[in-house]
């Protein structure tokens, strides 16, 4: 399973959005989402992933509870205030980011 | 579907050769691992579970390899979160009132005899400014760290006596090669200043400790 490269640099605003919209998710249930969301179109490593969360959860964006699912120990995610207050301005920086690459690719006409 | 007990054993015996050294990441692949071998299974994949497990590992994370990587980025972000806290307490420390302190000591320190005793005594100071963060650690986390931070709570000490050892190394080293006699004539304010370091650094430790503990995440 890969990730496309061009996500590299997104990564941590999926995650973001994507426990703002779910309140709290498990690694696993995000590789799913992100699935179901793009049709399959995306793909996150599981690589990519963990690190991801774990450097959100270092920087204090993320805290995480665990809970005993099945016997075995589930660790799930969440916003932290902080990353709350982080989801809109990363949100921001994506959109302005795909804005100058459509204008970039000339995909979109610039506004004058 | 449900994996039965002798299939999530097995489970369990692949992922201990692995040799996962902390433990909320070897509870998240293996919680990622069933998840994924249960989808496969509700989806209608009844292979070998062993063939399974492989697999998942191989395509999801990369084999052994991707595991140590995933490993290894783990504890560098762990390490970088505990500078930052680390940090932040040492910061606290660094105010007006602190400079006052070591002002007001340095002045004292001028009317200090100038004697071994004085000076051994400032230096006795400095070795229980170095030990007590550690001491005090070792009480206030007793039974609490594992809970805490899931295994890693050999990064706390090591990072506790770094951060309060080596400025002791550096205390310790003039003494292991510069004849006593010579240190002995420096003026007690020299001393004075070591001391004041400590004093930061015991304090800096001792609020990171305190700061560590408040980490505790919600638990259910």
């Amino acid at each position: 399973m890969s990730t496309n490269p061009l996500l590299k640099g997104t990564l941590q605003t999926i995650i973001l959005k994507l426990l703002e919209d779910n309140a709290e998710m498990y690694g696993y249930e995000i590789t799913q989402k992100v699935k179901e969301v793009t049709g399959g179109g995306v793909m996150l490593t599981e690589g990519a992933l963990y690190p991801a969360l774990h450097k959100l959860e270092a920087d204090g964006l993320l805290e995480t509870f665990t809970q005993v699912v099945d016997n075995r120990v589930r660790k799930y995610y969440r916003l932290t205030e902080e990353g709350g207050k982080e989801v809109t301005s990363k949100l921001s920086e994506a959109e302005l980011f795909i804005e100058q690459l459509q204008a970039l690719l000339n995909l979109k006409p610039t506004v004058k | 579907m449900k994996l039965s007990a002798d299939e999530l054993k097995l489970i369990n015996d692949h992922m201990a050769a692995y040799k996962i050294k902390y433990r909320d990441v070897h509870n998240e692949v293996l919680d990622h691992v069933v998840s994924a071998i249960q989808e496969k299974r509700e989806a209608g994949d009844h292979s070998n579970i062993e063939l399974l497990f492989m697999q998942i590992i191989e395509e999801h994370f990369g084999g052994t390899e991707g595991i140590e990587k995933l490993v290894a980025e783990h504890g560098k972000a762990y390490t970088r979160s505990i500078n930052k806290l680390w940090m932040q307490s040492l910061k606290h420390y660094l105010t007006l009132p602190m400079l006052g302190f070591a002002i007001v000591a340095l002045l004292l320190s001028i009317k200090l005899p100038d004697t071994n005793m004085v000076k051994t005594l400032i230096l006795v100071m400095c070795t229980v400014l170095v030990c007590s963060p550690i001491v005090y650690a070792h009480f206030l986390l007793k039974g609490r760290v594992v809970k805490v931070v899931n295994g890693n709570q050999r990064f706390l000490r090591i990072h506790l006596v770094i951060k309060t050892g080596t400025p002791a190394i550096f205390l310790y080293l003039p003494f292991r090669y510069i004849p006593h006699q010579y240190i002995y004539q420096l003026p007690p304010i020299v001393f004075m200043s070591i001391m004041i370091v400590f004093v930061l650094l015991n304090l800096a430790a001792i609020n990171f400790c305190r700061q560590f503990t408040a980490l505790t995440p919600v638990t259910r």
